[in-house]
């Protein structure tokens, strides 16, 4: 996909003469200015109002101490001074780096390889790319309601390990705080691994396939031409992939919530749910927000390294 | 690679190995289709036992290994919709299509005039201004949920769909101006320099040249919109409580209370899935092409 929408852009750039580049390129369309501006103020205001207003609240929440009735009590940083002694903090913190390094790790190996899987235009190809992709329309509340049964004490996992005369391996899964985590990790993935085929199908899509060729001719195998010729190529889909799938490990929440709630005794807790459970069960507003706002800068650490690239990348061109 | 064989190997014995390339081609053809026909199996499996256990009696569904030949009854359904347990789902089927319709319209009614205005105008801000909506769309909705809270309470706009209409097309709004933008582009430029010399107004050359080009595109987008809207379950559970629920909301609930009985959950399920479902198969090509705009530029 990297080139569809900022390649035109960058040929509209670039394209004319330097002295002529701000110009507007459709000299014929007699537009006046200021409509074009509000067309594209609005929305941006929408989004100023909507998702930045609130984040930044957030920032001046998290210095309160308050439970949402009586009166606020301001305390400085000592929200985010007691996060780092809170044993369930550390919890959730480390739940969210298992659930990055898993849940992205898997989703990026799995993606790629089904979408060298199906990358190629045969004849029936189509199908199994739907097949993938379907479970991202379902909601992660139906997703959790599937794969939740699936290993319910007595579902489909235990009853299959049984069969096979391996009974010592059931148990209850979900309600075991060493395996509750993977089995959401399994019912997360089983939405995600679609998604990601789906951008790796459209970078892949976006090689020069004469480069292949080329390596073809030579007499590179099919593994030495992806490892030594298509995977260097795709290095930038790689990283937006990459930045991709560690936003959406900040931003889980759905389906641990509709599974487990963050139980048991918090194995399954990650820095979105344990937010909001202090938040609406706990009711500490406050510290609430310190964790809404680790959360907030994580994400903005991913976004704005990504954002450096992408805008660097484009000067570049 | 099977190229390379015929291609470094004569002419002279041609045959042979046009005989060895066939059957190397087959073998690999066959692994191909298994393994691609185990994967997909891995994906679709879990929804097709969810639609055949909604079509269970109770007692079939409990049974294990699962009977997939049990008879097929609408009991699920009518137990689901006959509201036999407490709530009908109604109100917050109908609660989630109003707010989804809704937002919906709305993020059209803003991202195809800006979208617009990016395509056919590109300044080199321009660009900055796509990263900002970029931006928005990967931000974490939850870091900014609990003053989303607060300020709903203190307006009394709590448990109200106009607030989850808000809210929705905030959320959505910056994918569709990204989707609207690339099939805008797609629209030659002549073609709208010719109907403005000829002096068409904006709102005509929208009516008679952008909707009738863009239309799948804009559908596309409206149904990716109808979808995310749908499924949305963090503000919804938070926002609503009785008067406003929405359809994921209730089947959560729904999943709680009614957990034991399998049939009827997953009557549950399909039910609450099958608007997605549908949008889903409507802009299958296109909800691919948007998807994977809004993240890989």
């Amino acid at each position: 996909m990297t080139g569809t929408t900022l390649e035109r852009d960058r040929r509209r750039v670039s394209s004319p003469p330097p002295s002529v580049a701000f110009e507007p390129r459709r000299r014929g369309m007699r537009i006046p200015p200021p409509i074009v501006l509000a067309l594209v103020l609005v929305p941006f205001l929408v989004e100023a109002v909507g998702v930045f207003w609130p984040a930044f609240q957030g920032v001046a929440l998290s210095f309160l101490h308050w439970n949402g009735i009586g009166p606020a009590r301001n305390v400085g940083v000592q929200n985010f001074v007691d996060l780092f002694s809170d044993p369930i903090f550390i919890t959730a913190l480390k739940n969210t780096a298992i659930w990055i390094v898993l849940f992205g790790g898997i989703s990026f190996l799995a993606g790629l390889g089904v979408a060298m899987l199906f990358q190629s235009e045969r004849r029936g190809v189509g199908i199994y790319r739907t097949a993938l992709f379907l479970p991202i329309v379902f909601s992660l509340v139906v997703t959790a309601l599937i794969w939740g049964t699936f290993f319910q004490p007595n579902g489909v996992l235990n009853n299959a390990l049984d069969a096979v005369g391996l009974h010592s391996w059931t148990r209850v899964w979900l309600g075991d705080s060493n395996t509750a985590l993977y089995v959401v990790i399994v019912a997360a993935l089983w939405r995600e691994i679609g998604y990601v085929m789906v951008l790796f199908i459209a970078g892949l899509k976006a090689l020069d396939p004469s480069v292949q060729e080329a390596a073809r001719v030579d007499g590179a195998t099919t593994w030495q031409r992806f490892w030594h010729v298509t995977f260097p190529q795709m290095r930038s889909v790689n990283l937006v992939v990459l930045s991709v799938l560690i936003i959406d490990s900040l931003r889980s929440f759905d389906i641990v919530w509709a599974m487990t709630k963050g139980g048991p005794y918090h194995s399954t807790e990650l820095l979105s749910t344990y937010m909001f459970s202090t938040a609406f069960e706990t009711h500490a507003l406050g510290y609430a927000s310190a964790i809404a706002v680790v959360i907030f800068i994580l994400a903005i650490a991913v976004i704005v390294s990504y954002l450096v690239r992408a805008l660097s990348e484009e000067k570049e061109s | 690679m099977s190229t390379v064989l015929t291609r470094t190997t004569g002419v002279n014995n041609g045959r042979a190995v046009g005989n060895m390339r066939r059957s190397r081609r087959s073998k690999r053809g066959m692994l191909f289709g298994l393994l691609a026909w185990v994967i997909g199996l891995i994906f679709v499996a879990p929804v097709l036992w969810m639609i055949l256990t909604s079509f269970h009696s109770e007692t079939s569904a409990a049974t294990n290994p699962p009977s997939l030949f049990a008879p097929l009854t609408l009991d699920g359904y009518a137990n689901f919709f006959g509201a036999s347990t407490g709530a009908s789902p109604w109100p917050a089927l109908i609660n989630s299509a109003q707010a989804s319709i809704i937002s919906t319209l709305l993020v059209l009614a803003l991202s195809i005039p800006a979208a617009y205005a990016l395509s056919i105008r590109p300044v080199r801000k321009w660009s900055d201004v796509m990263f900002f909506f970029l931006t928005t769309k990967m931000l974490p909705m939850v870091a900014g949920l609990l003053p989303i809270y607060l300020i709903a309470k203190a307006t009394g706009l709590l448990d109200s769909i106009v607030l989850l209409v808000i809210l929705y097309t905030s959320m959505n709004l910056p994918i569709a101006v990204w989707m609207m933008r690339s099939f805008l582009s797609e629209i030659p430029i002549e073609i709208l320099e010719a109907a403005s010399i000829d002096g068409a107004s904006l709102l005509t050359i929208f009516r008679r040249i952008i909707i009738p080009i863009s239309g799948p595109g804009i559908a596309a987008t409206s149904l990716i919109c109808f979808i995310f809207s749908w499924n949305e379950l963090l503000f919804a559970s938070v926002l609503t409580s009785t008067q406003a629920i929405t359809a994921p909301v209730f089947l959560t609930s729904f999943v709680t209370s009614q957990g034991l009985f399998l049939a009827k959950v997953c009557a549950a399920a399909v039910a609450v899935s099958f608007p997605v479902l549908v949008a889903g198969f409507a802009a299958q090509d296109k909800l691919v092409q948007g998807l994977s705009l809004g993240a890989v530029k």
